[in-house]
């Protein structure tokens, strides 16, 4: 056993404790090295200028005695914590949740609007319904993302085409329900 | 760490406001005590007592009732101490290297009188002005409210090995602002107190 050791473990039982039957040894040896009796009285020494240094920075504090009336006038003008009406509905847990899911949402809407080019420059895969200059036709991308499109013709063969928020919603669901391309192809065409 | 009183916090809830006086006064002391450590300012001290409890209250409705809520009236105190002198931007405009000087120059002169130097104390209390938040609060809460490793753990959020090392780096440090000469000179006439030290 180094005096090195020795020191800091004592130290460290010191300061942290618990002084027990496993000190022992290093409180033997302390008894007959002078170096490590330094070293660890050191550390006492100082731990206690700490403290004193410590206690002058509030001795005799006490809080002013009008501090209650002040706390209580302001409790009372402040109230309660308000609470949304999904908090008092859910629970604050659950309403945490909802937000989440909710959160999760508005990630995949945000993920599958980058892909929102890729299906003009392909044919419609299928009409479901013309009236005058509006096609409306699904696409399935390789992704197996149902891709309902709302198109606006200027004329028949230069498409203007526009998603609508509603397509956009449809398909953030059709990525979410529908994760099998081959499934999707065979259901809707 | 003090136990809550029977009821208090539920009769609180209730808007029961002598309970809140009651919790008030059971827990008004450690509070203060802790802001007025960290700042050293009775005024910002009495403030940061009153937003404490302000809060308490304002977020009654989510204290336990089977737990004390000291640890929690503790943590927010020390948020709300620390985010006061942030923005006050605490300055420690005198360096620490003038006083050390007049400390080694002393020395010669009366090296028995170390322990009870006036100078000691002034080093060590602007070493724990300069110490990061964390280590500060560490210090406040182990030395000075005497809380076990595990209760000031709790009270600064993490765990009981990440208080020991925050501990230890802030003594560290600490000691490193004393001169060799004076550390030296400590245990002159304070060998091996061992008495109340955690």
């Amino acid at each position: 056993m180094t005096c090195h050791k020795v020191a800091r473990e004592l130290i460290e039982r010191f300061r942290f404790g618990p002084l027990d039957r496993r000190s022992a040894p290093h409180l033997a040896h302390l008894e007959t090295c002078a170096r490590c009796r330094e070293e660890v009285g050191l550390d006492r020494a100082f731990v206690l200028q700490l403290q004193r240094a410590l206690r002058e920075r509030v001795e005799g504090a006490e809080p002013p005695s009008e501090t209650w009336s002040m706390v209580r006038a302001r409790a009372l003008a402040e109230g309660t914590e308000s609470y949304g009406w999904w908090h008092r509905l859910l629970g604050y847990g659950q309403a945490l949740r909802v937000a989440g899911a909710g959160a999760l949402v508005a990630l995949v809407v945000v993920l599958s609007r980058a892909q929102l080019d890729v299906p003009h420059s392909q044919p419609a895969a299928s009409t479901l319904g013309r009236m005058g200059h509006v096609e409306v036709a699904s696409f399935v991308t390789p992704g197996g993302i149902i891709w309902p499109v709302v198109e606006h013709y200027e004329s028949a063969s230069a498409p203007v085409a526009r998603a609508s928020g509603l397509t956009r919603f449809a398909q953030a669901a059709a990525l979410v329900v529908l994760p099998e391309p081959e499934v999707s192809q065979g259901i809707l065409r | 760490m003090t136990t809550q009183p029977d009821g208090l916090v539920e009769r609180m809830q209730s808007g029961d406001m002598d309970a809140f006086e009651e919790f008030f006064n059971t827990y008004k002391r450690p509070v203060y005590t802790t802001a007025l450590a960290i700042t050293r300012d009775p005024f910002l001290a009495e403030e940061i007592l009153q937003d404490c409890f302000v809060k308490a209250y304002r977020v009654r409705q989510r204290l336990r009732r089977d737990v004390s809520p000291l640890p929690w009236l503790q943590r927010v105190t020390t948020n709300l101490c620390y985010s006061r002198l942030s923005r006050r931007k605490r300055t420690f405009a005198e360096p620490l290297t003038a006083l050390i000087s007049n400390l080694v120059a002393d020395l010669t002169s009366r090296p028995d009188q170390v322990v009870e130097s006036r100078e000691i104390i002034e080093v060590l209390q602007r070493g724990i002005d300069a110490l990061p938040p964390k280590q500060q609060t560490a210090i406040i809460l182990y030395y000075l409210h005497g809380y076990s490793l595990a209760e000031s753990a709790e009270i600064a959020d993490c765990n009981v090995g990440t208080m020991k090392s925050r501990l230890h780096y802030a003594l560290k440090a600490l000691r490193a602002l004393l001169p060799a000469e004076r550390r030296a000179g400590i245990p002159s006439t304070a060998r091996l107190a061992t008495d109340d030290v955690p």
